[in-house]
């Protein structure tokens, strides 16, 4: 499973849905997964599926991504 | 210059006698747009939208930028969900005292516990309604897409296919038109919201066979943006491809329900 890239597809969708970027980024930063204020994957800070589980959690936030979110990671084999 | 972008104060025409009154929901990044069809001295409302105030206020002032609401004859939900008909008592007070309300066989008695004093009047596949110069709506049943009872509408004059959910997507930009974003828009919203693949391939194809014997000149969903007719093969593709009802199998792994038998969705 490539959380990477799944984290980088999740990015690039929200970039197309909102145009509250800053708020995409702190939910990101605040699980751990250090992304610029583009929307571009910088690093985890940590355990990759332990991020991702976290990130699910505080994406309840902003539902619109939180549900593409969903979609990319079931497609990329990670079920959290 | 064809207008790009709505706001919360102007009604779009998009065509003739066709006004986008849509109302951006930018923390949802779920735009919700109701459509209203003026011909000659009558008009009718199509999915008169959501009953929060800051949302109906919009509404109801681009309806009355465009024509008297008391001209209004016909006021159509498409289903049942309430972001697109918790007005219709609103509008009810305001429109023709002898408005007809219409809504699918099988929303109808859903729909009638918004608080209508009217009977919901039940459409079904093939019904039509005719107001004033003799414009015609022809409705078609797409079920299960999303719910059972959901019809898209057909404006013969214009050949606009009024979509519903089908072809709808979640923006938190105010384009009237699909742009470059919209299949990502799109695949979001749809990719969650529908459960059947079968169901969504008899809508596409329903259409398709509209847009063969009548024409289809644009889709105007009730989220997201308007498709013109040059992005309407696209976005047919983009409808073919979607994999829906993903969540089930999300959790059936989650849960360790073996659904392995069952592929219909993909």
């Amino acid at each position: 499973m490539d959380y990477q890239k799944s984290i980088v597809e999740i990015l690039d969708t929200a970039k197309k849905l909102t145009p509250q970027k800053t708020e995409v980024e702190n939910i990101f930063q605040s699980a751990g997964i250090k992304v610029t204020g583009d929307l571009v994957f910088v690093s985890f800070n940590g355990n990759p599926e332990s991020c991702v589980k976290t990130l699910m959690e505080k994406l309840s936030a902003m539902p619109v991504v939180k549900i593409s979110a969903k979609r990319i990671l079931r497609d990329g084999g990670i079920t959290v | 210059m064809e207008q790009k972008y709505y706001d919360s104060q102007n009604a779009v025409e998009i065509a003739e006698g066709v006004f986008h009154l849509g109302v951006e929901d930018k923390n949802n990044c779920f735009a919700n747009i109701p459509y209203l069809v003026v011909d000659n001295d009558e008009a009718a409302l199509i999915d008169p939208g959501s009953a929060r105030p800051e949302f109906f206020s919009v509404v109801l002032r681009k309806v009355h930028q465009v024509v008297d609401p008391r001209k209004i004859k016909h006021m159509i939900v498409q289903h049942q969900d309430p972001d697109l008909c918790a007005a219709l008592p609103f509008f009810e007070k305001i429109v023709s005292p002898d408005v007809k309300i219409w809504a699918p066989l099988e929303a109808q008695v859903l729909v009638q516990h918004y608080g209508c004093l009217r009977r919901i009047l039940p459409l079904d596949d093939g019904d039509t309604i005719v107001f004033g110069k003799d414009r015609t709506l022809v409705f078609a049943s797409i079920p299960y897409c999303h719910f059972i009872g959901t019809v898209v509408t057909y404006d013969v004059k214009t050949k606009i296919i009024f979509s519903s959910d089908a072809f709808g997507g979640f923006t938190g930009k105010n384009n009237l038109f699909a742009d470059d974003d919209y299949p990502v828009q799109l695949t979001t919203f749809l990719g969650q919201y529908l459960g059947s693949k079968k169901a969504l391939v008899y809508a596409i194809k329903r259409l398709e066979a509209l847009a063969k014997s009548h024409g289809i000149d644009t889709i105007c969903p009730q989220h997201g943006c308007v498709i013109p007719k040059e992005k309407i093969p696209m976005y047919i593709q983009a409808a073919y491809n979607l994999h829906v009802g993903g969540e089930v199998d999300s959790l059936a792994i989650k849960h360790k329900i073996d659904l392995s038998e069952f592929t219909e969705n993909r």
